[in-house]
């Protein structure tokens, strides 16, 4: 009798995980080549999984629930004549080589280092909608501490750990468990350095980043717009807003410029379909705010910004930024935002060159305002300047047309009052 | 939106036909039925056309009611006048209704290195795709977040979501080689004249009984009577005859298409 290992096969291009659903055998049952043992599924498909040998059932590696990885053993089975396992191979540790590298301290100690890699979602109870949401929160779900159903891991989990990540990890971490960890290695000539693993955030951002800049070319126009009026209209509404509860800045302004500027400009608010060869223009107008958090950079979106007021607008972005922050967004409200506004001047920046929140073919870099000296009707005066750096897809944007766009963007923030014509 | 190797999954004597039931449930069943009886090479291999039967409701995925909530939510939403019934595909909550159109490829699961479940859903969406193109509009197919039952296989139509799609793959390989053949449903249900926002709000009514967080986005959806009616002004009930007429004569040539294909070895 030899041993049979049955893989989960794959099952859609690009689809590596599916979870077990439910078994349909159970150890010790007979089973026929062909018969269903599992039920396997994924977000959007059904499939029941055939055996493709006869045997009888040993055990099952995964409970029911469980989400695993293209390759990983779901089932082992007795099978006649020859199995699938070299029972007789030396085991995988005796014939690990020996690093040339060999990290001096590494935190924390891990017991697992010197055994056959386990698959990434083997041991981690959840639904692929809560895998999901974990991913698009960046959040390492191997990390999460599951208190659903037999450690199954909650979306209120994965909302808890972003609050208090670290400490959950730095827990988990202490036991020895094999969350991801730093390695500090010694060099030759005596120097050491880090190897970080990086947060799913951060790899989302740098996949995205490189994305965009290596595939729209980016041209950065850098310009300053006096928005002397802005800053006294601002302080004007202060304490109504302060009435109304809301914290007022200088965003709604700059995204209903913005949306002023796009409605003279509209083949801006779009993406260039690379396969057909065709510009959509979006006909509607969702925003996305470009976010600093501590897990790293966020675009919540305010959709169809134009329907909405500056009250509306201001207590959006509040809103969005807060939650944000706090790891309390769902996915739906950082997606689809057709134009986006990156702001450096809190900062305390003024130039840079944004990089494009890809497909979309625009974004408005906003730097700090500082009192400056301008000549007005022959004499010298201070005003209040902005710096504006605006990055567009120059694939689909020509130079005048980015120009004549950031104008009319300039024209809305220096007289606030237009802004009222397009409330 | 084909790939050149997926004719090598179609397989011979593909039909296309009309196949309804009265009762609702079991005019989602039939897919099930047909298929396994397909699988056992007791009928050829189906595109079904198919109208959901009355009443305006859900239609749900096992998934959706495994849990107690889902389950209270089922109970609650059918004392609020929306039945929800159960089918065996995977994915979320979709529109029930006399409304919906349906396109089900009813195939035998055979065993293909190209048998994916993306590779079935593009020979599911290129017949919706070549029907709506000569309806004169152009489908796209994509995901479209914050939709109804959202996956990558969407059919949008000017950005918004027509059709849901979604598959089941039960028992082992088909054949005489096997004593229990399997067989795929890949199932596509088509807005023809749904209340959208009504039924929106059904699906996030269902969810939030269920505890839930998804909510669906009313503006993501659309009707091909709501697109229709500005072009041709016509009653419901007529744009519903003239889509299931032209699907089906669409997929009848798409049939044709494919078996030339394969005959052939020409690449589409």
């Amino acid at each position: 009798m030899a041993v049979y290992e049955l893989k989960l096969p794959e099952l859609g291009e690009g689809l590596h995980e599916g979870r077990i659903a439910r078994w349909l055998v159970q150890p010790g049952d007979t089973i026929q080549e062909d018969d269903a043992v599992a039920e396997v599924e994924n977000d959007k498909a059904l499939v029941e999984l055939p055996s493709p040998v006869s045997g009888k059932v040993i055990e099952l590696k995964v409970s029911e629930g469980t989400t695993s990885v293209v390759g990983d053993v779901l089932m082992t089975l007795e099978v006649a004549g020859e199995g699938n396992v070299d029972t007789t191979a030396s085991k995988p540790q005796e014939q690990a080589p020996q690093p040339e590298e060999k990290p001096v301290a590494v935190a924390p100690a891990n017991k697992e280092s010197s055994t056959p890699e386990l698959s990434s979602a083997h041991e981690v109870l959840a639904t692929p909608g809560v895998r999901k949401y974990a991913r698009e929160q960046g959040i390492d779900i191997r990390q999460v501490t599951g208190t659903g159903n037999n450690g199954k891991v909650t979306k209120e989990d994965i909302d808890a750990f972003k609050q208090g990540g670290t400490q959950v990890a730095a827990s988990k971490s202490e036991d020895g468990q094999n969350a991801p960890s730093t390695q500090i290695h010694s060099l030759d000539d005596g120097e050491t350095e880090e190897r970080i693993p990086l947060t799913m955030i951060r790899k989302k951002i740098a996949e995205s980043m490189a994305r965009s800049a290596y595939t729209a070319p980016h041209v950065t126009l850098m310009d300053e717009v006096d928005v002397t009026e802005l800053v006294k209209l601002r302080q004007e509404i202060k304490p109504l807003a302060a009435d109304r509860g809301v914290k007022i800045t200088y965003l709604p302004f700059i995204v209903k410029a913005l949306i002023a500027a796009l409605r003279k400009h509209p083949t801006i608010n779009a993406v260039y379909d690379e396969e057909k060869q065709e510009l959509v223009v979006k006909h509607y107008y969702h925003v996305g705010i470009a976010t600093d958090t501590d897990r790293g950079l966020i675009v919540p979106v305010i959709r169809h910004a134009d329907r909405k007021n500056m009250w509306n607008i201001a207590s959006e972005i509040d809103d969005l930024a807060t939650r944000g922050r706090s790891g309390k967004l769902s996915p739906n409200e950082m997606k689809g935002s057709t134009i986006s506004i990156t702001n450096i001047g809190s900062a305390g920046g003024m130039f840079f060159t944004p990089i494009i929140n890809y497909p979309e073919l625009a974004i408005l870099g906003v730097g700090r305002i500082v009192e400056k000296p301008v000549i007005r009707n022959g004499a010298v005066e201070p005003a209040q300047m902005m710096a504006l750096s605006l990055s567009f897809d120059h694939r689909m944007i020509d130079g005048v047309l980015g120009q004549q766009f950031l104008n009319d963007i300039k024209s809305f923030l220096q007289n606030p009052r237009l802004l009222l014509m397009e409330v | 939106m084909m790939k050149a190797k997926d004719v090598l999954l179609w397989p011979e004597n593909v039909v296309a036909d009309t196949l309804e039931l009265d009762d609702p449930n079991d005019n989602i069943l039939l897919d099930d039925q047909l298929a396994a009886s397909i699988a056992r090479s007791e009928r050829p291999p189906l595109l079904r056309i198919w109208q959901h039967s009355a009443p305006d409701g859900l239609v749900v995925s096992r998934r959706d009611v495994a849990t107690q909530a889902g389950q209270w939510a089922r109970e609650q939403l059918a004392v609020e006048g929306c039945p929800v019934f159960v089918r065996s595909t995977g994915g979320t909550a979709v529109p029930h209704g006399r409304g919906m159109l349906n396109l089900s490829l009813l195939f035998p699961r055979v065993a293909h290195p190209g048998a994916t479940t993306d590779a079935y859903y593009r020979l599911l969406c290129q017949p919706l795709l070549d029907w709506l193109n000569e309806l004169g509009g152009r489908g796209e197919i994509g995901d479209l977040p914050g939709s109804y039952c959202d996956g990558h296989y969407n059919v949008l139509l000017g950005g918004r979501k027509l059709v849901g799609t979604a598959q089941t793959w039960k028992g082992g390989l088909a054949g005489i080689s096997t004593h229990k053949p399997g067989y795929i449903v890949a199932h596509a249900c088509i807005s023809v004249y749904i209340e959208v926002p009504r039924a929106i709000a059904n699906i996030n009514r269902f969810y939030e009984l269920s505890h839930q967080s998804f909510r669906a986005l009313p503006e993501t959806a659309v009707s091909l009577h709501e697109v229709w009616e500005t072009v041709h002004s016509q009653e419901r009930e007529e744009v519903m005859a003239v889509a299931k007429r032209s699907l089906l004569e669409s997929c009848q040539q798409f049939i044709l298409k494919m078996n030339e294909a394969k005959q052939s070895g020409v690449q589409l």
